[in-house]
């Protein structure tokens, strides 16, 4: 009977999906769409005429000066598609979930038995099943470089896959935006900004590792997650454990665990009263940081996947410390707690373990910990799967991890109870964490440079982070500015203690802190 | 079946329902009337489920708004005080596209779109696009979606606000229409006369708390105890206020003018006959009656001040 509705609900949600058919007949409507698919087809035959005119193919002589041609022809059209999807994927999404807020109709569709993930899952399949249908569009451009000889048919289909995959990400990325932000115009600027950034550090790494290669295809999974190099890293593939894993493969599982994460994440925004999409959300949270950490321990001997040599253990103890830093993005919804957001959000008291995986504030610092935990197991974990053992350079980073989430923590709750509203409690400790970690990252190299200061002899190890930096020559000071932290941290929390005390006391709330503790 | 057990919702220091409790059965039209911000929506919300309520219940056939929120979906239709309709799509495009998320099987949903475009008489716009519809078929439209899965509860909210006189008599009539087919309706509006018309129970709501509960002769007959009969004779009213004075049940007799008596008493229909019988018996010759009765406007003034939260 389970088996049964899970399969009914299965085939509604991914097959019969309302909210996609309604948009896909909305799409399809008239003659916008068929006017967009000219417009489209016309630029990229534009670009690839303009771009074999330009070459000067008929001068061409040897076979092998044509044989380069015809491949950085095929590459540059990949390169277009890759800008295209880059530009049309966050456009077809972003708006989606704000605009339906906007136009109020969020409030109907939920008070149908409609899940958010059937919706959401609606809404990725409409704005992707468009992507996939401009891509398709393309295949007769891309087939050109085929039967010039520019490139397989088998690369082609690789370089799909991934830019598919791309595309995926990207879609999802701006759905989960859309269902952040308040208003259409914000979650489109935020996709763009999200895509751009990246875009720009995918490509970074990846045209280190694709152009540094040689003529061997092994190359680390980080270069296959930038769009734009599709052409050079479809046929690449990563040596883990002596077999050749297709890097799209590993590229694929990766974005769908992305997915499905962000996916979470919009569910929660869209159904804030239920409990079971937070708890579905750290629940993942967890589980990725320890399956990164194992993956990086178990790579952290190797050059295998992310194409690093290997590090020494101080550098294994920072880089699992750096695998949480993804956390500091959602420090200031994870901590902070207000009075003006129903009682979901009130402070219930310090540490409670049975709270790790709710929205309510006293569960925040056994997740943080938690998480911190699990990828420090994770990190030994992997190593000792390859016959490592974790090294004594390798502990200063506990405690320093432990400092520094510790006192983030401390000033979430010091933000929160010195402001009364969660929403200010959140952006002010952004700007906390903006101030400490980001800003420094633009302001030391410019003190260094106003000051004659060179590198190694320089201003980082006054950053927050600064241990990070140069984890071999900072060792077991990492444990000192942990100890520091956690110092800080004590105090930060006895302020943010006395505060509250104080606030509860004069706003005379109806249910206290004492009272839910 | 719908019973509401001390709902209450908090935001922080500000409590938008203070623990309120009613019960409807099959077939009853609840008129709840409040001022803006009394807590009319806050109480809708909390029902529909879009709202998690910080304590009390919400119990439709069975199924709790809080532990069972998609089987009380199942059974809700929910109009809110805005439209939210899609623009870009044709009528019964949008039906049909609620008529699935609310999983009515394919085979089902033709037919079911053409009973209901007929119930709320907009048949002949079924191929028109929303946009195109004036405000009053919009709102038609609303209720005919609330409609496609054959809810046992509906709630609208505000339902007749910028409706003109012709659309708001024929939304009222189709209201009517739907508590006679045995669905429970919680209507809430702010004019009050007419839910007068078609509620068989009306709730006054103020700062979050349910100030009156029951029918509309109930609910007016709890601020007035006693009744006023206005008795127009040809002449001598003070002498006819003098003999009825005494009579069981009358509390107080004043002649406002030389022919008109008004008569405060206690009790029933047999009371007001036997103070007319009196004065016919006595020679005074009755050429009118008229009751004064408070209607709900009274009600609602004399039971509310205007506060908010």
């Amino acid at each position: 009977m389970a088996i049964t509705a899970w399969i009914t609900e299965f085939r509604d949600t991914y097959f019969a999906n309302a909210t996609s058919r309604r948009d896909f007949r909305v799409q399809m409507r008239g003659s916008r769409s068929a006017i967009l698919f000219g417009c489209y087809l016309s630029a990229l035959v534009a670009v690839a005429t303009i771009y074999y005119s330009s070459s000067n193919f008929g001068q061409v002589q040897s076979v092998v000066e044509a044989q380069r041609a015809l491949t950085e022809f095929y590459a540059t059209m990949m390169r277009v598609l890759a800008v295209l999807v880059v530009l049309i994927t966050p456009a077809l999404s972003a708006s989606t979930v704000a605009a339906e807020r906007a136009r109020q109709s969020l409030d109907l569709i939920f008070s149908a038995p409609v899940s958010p993930r059937y919706y959401l899952v609606g809404k990725v399949i409409s704005s992707y099943r468009y992507t996939w249908m401009l891509l398709v569009l393309a295949l007769p451009i891309t087939a050109a470089a085929v039967v010039l000889g520019g490139a397989a048919w088998a690369d082609v289909l690789n370089a799909y896959l991934l830019l598919s995959f791309h595309a995926l990400l990207f879609t999802t990325f701006a759905l989960l935006m859309s269902s952040v932000a308040a208003k259409p115009v914000s979650a489109i600027v935020w996709s763009y900004v999200g895509v751009g950034f990246y875009a720009f550090f995918t490509s970074m790494f990846a045209t280190y590792s694709t152009f540094t290669r040689g003529s061997t295809d092994e190359l680390p999974v980080i270069a296959t997650l930038t769009p734009f190099f599709v052409a050079e890293t479809a046929s690449s593939y990563s040596l883990i454990n002596g077999v050749n894993v297709p890097n799209w493969i590993l590229t694929g599982l990766l974005v769908l665990a992305a997915c499905k994460f962000m996916l979470l994440g919009a569910a929660v925004r869209l159904e804030p009263g239920q409990p079971k999409h937070v708890r579905s959300l750290r629940s993942h949270a967890l589980a990725y940081g320890f399956a990164l950490a194992v993956l990086y321990g178990f790579c952290a001997g190797t050059s295998g996947l992310f194409g690093m040599t290997a590090p020494n253990p101080a550098e294994v103890g920072s880089n699992t410390f750096a695998i949480g830093l993804v956390l500091l993005l959602f420090m200031p919804g994870l901590v902070s707690y207000g009075f003006d957001d129903g009682r979901r959000h009130y402070p219930d008291g310090v540490f409670k373990f049975r709270n790790i995986l709710t929205a309510k504030p006293s569960g925040a610092l056994p997740f943080l910990l938690t998480f911190f935990g699990l990828t420090i197991v994770g990190a030994i974990a992997g190593q000792s799967a390859y016959g490592k053992a974790a090294s004594p350079e390798f502990w200063p980073w506990v405690v320093f991890g432990l400092g520094f989430w510790t006192m983030f923590w401390a000033f979430g709750r010091l933000a929160s109870s010195a402001l009364l509203g969660v929403k200010s409690a959140r952006s002010v400790l952004t700007g906390i964490i903006c101030t400490f970690v980001l800003l420094p990252i633009g302001i030391i190299p410019a003190l260094q440079t106003a000051l004659g200061i060179v590198w190694p002899n320089n201003l980082w190890m006054f950053w927050i982070l600064g241990p990070v930096t140069d984890p071999k020559k900072y060792g077991v000071t990492a444990a000192f500015y942990g100890a520091g932290y956690l110092f800080l941290a004590i105090l930060v929390f006895a302020a943010a203690e006395a505060s509250l005390k104080k606030r509860m006391l004069v706003a005379r709330l109806p249910h206290g802190y004492s009272a839910t503790t | 079946m719908l019973e509401v057990k001390n709902l209450r919702k908090e935001y922080g220091a500000l409590t938008a329902v203070k623990g309120i409790s009613f019960s409807l059965r099959p077939g009853d039209i609840f008129g709840f009337i409040g001022s803006n911000g009394a807590g009319k929506t806050t109480t809708i919300r909390m029902i529909s489920t879009l709202l998690e309520p910080t304590s009390g219940t919400a119990v439709l056939n069975g199924a709790d708004v809080v532990a069972n929120p998609m089987d009380v979906r199942r059974m809700i239709g929910y109009m809110p005080d805005f439209f939210g309709l899609y623009d870009d799509v044709k009528v019964w495009e949008y039906l049909d596209f609620f008529a699935a998320i609310y999983r009515v099987p394919s085979g089902q949903r033709h037919d079911i779109i053409t009973n209901v475009l007929e119930l709320t008489d907009l048949t002949v716009k079924k191929d028109a696009f929303v946009q195109s519809l004036s405000r009053g078929m919009q709102q038609r439209l609303c209720l005919a979606r609330c409609l496609v899965h054959d809810p046992a509860l509906l709630l609208l909210d505000e339902p007749a606000s910028g409706l003109d006189p012709r659309a708001r008599a024929d939304l009222k009539e189709l209201i009517a229409e739907l508590g006679r087919m045995g669905k429970i309706v919680i209507v809430s509006s702010h004019i009050l006369p007419e839910l007068a018309d078609f509620c068989n129970c009306v709730g006054i709501i103020e700062r979050g708390e349910l100030l009156a509960f029951g029918t509309v002769d109930d609910v007016v007959r709890g601020i007035q105890p006693t009744r006023e009969l206005e008795i127009r004779v040809l002449f001598d009213a003070p002498n006819a206020a003098r003999s009825v004075s005494s009579m069981a049940g009358v509390h107080e007799v004043r002649s406002t003018a030389d022919d008109t008596v008004r008569v405060e008493f206690s009790g029933t229909l047999e009371v007001q006959a036997d103070i007319i019988d009196k004065l016919v018996r006595d020679g005074y010759r009755v050429v009118g009656l008229r009751e004064q009765q408070a209607d709900l406007e009274d009600v609602f003034l004399r039971l509310t001040t205007g506060a908010v939260n």
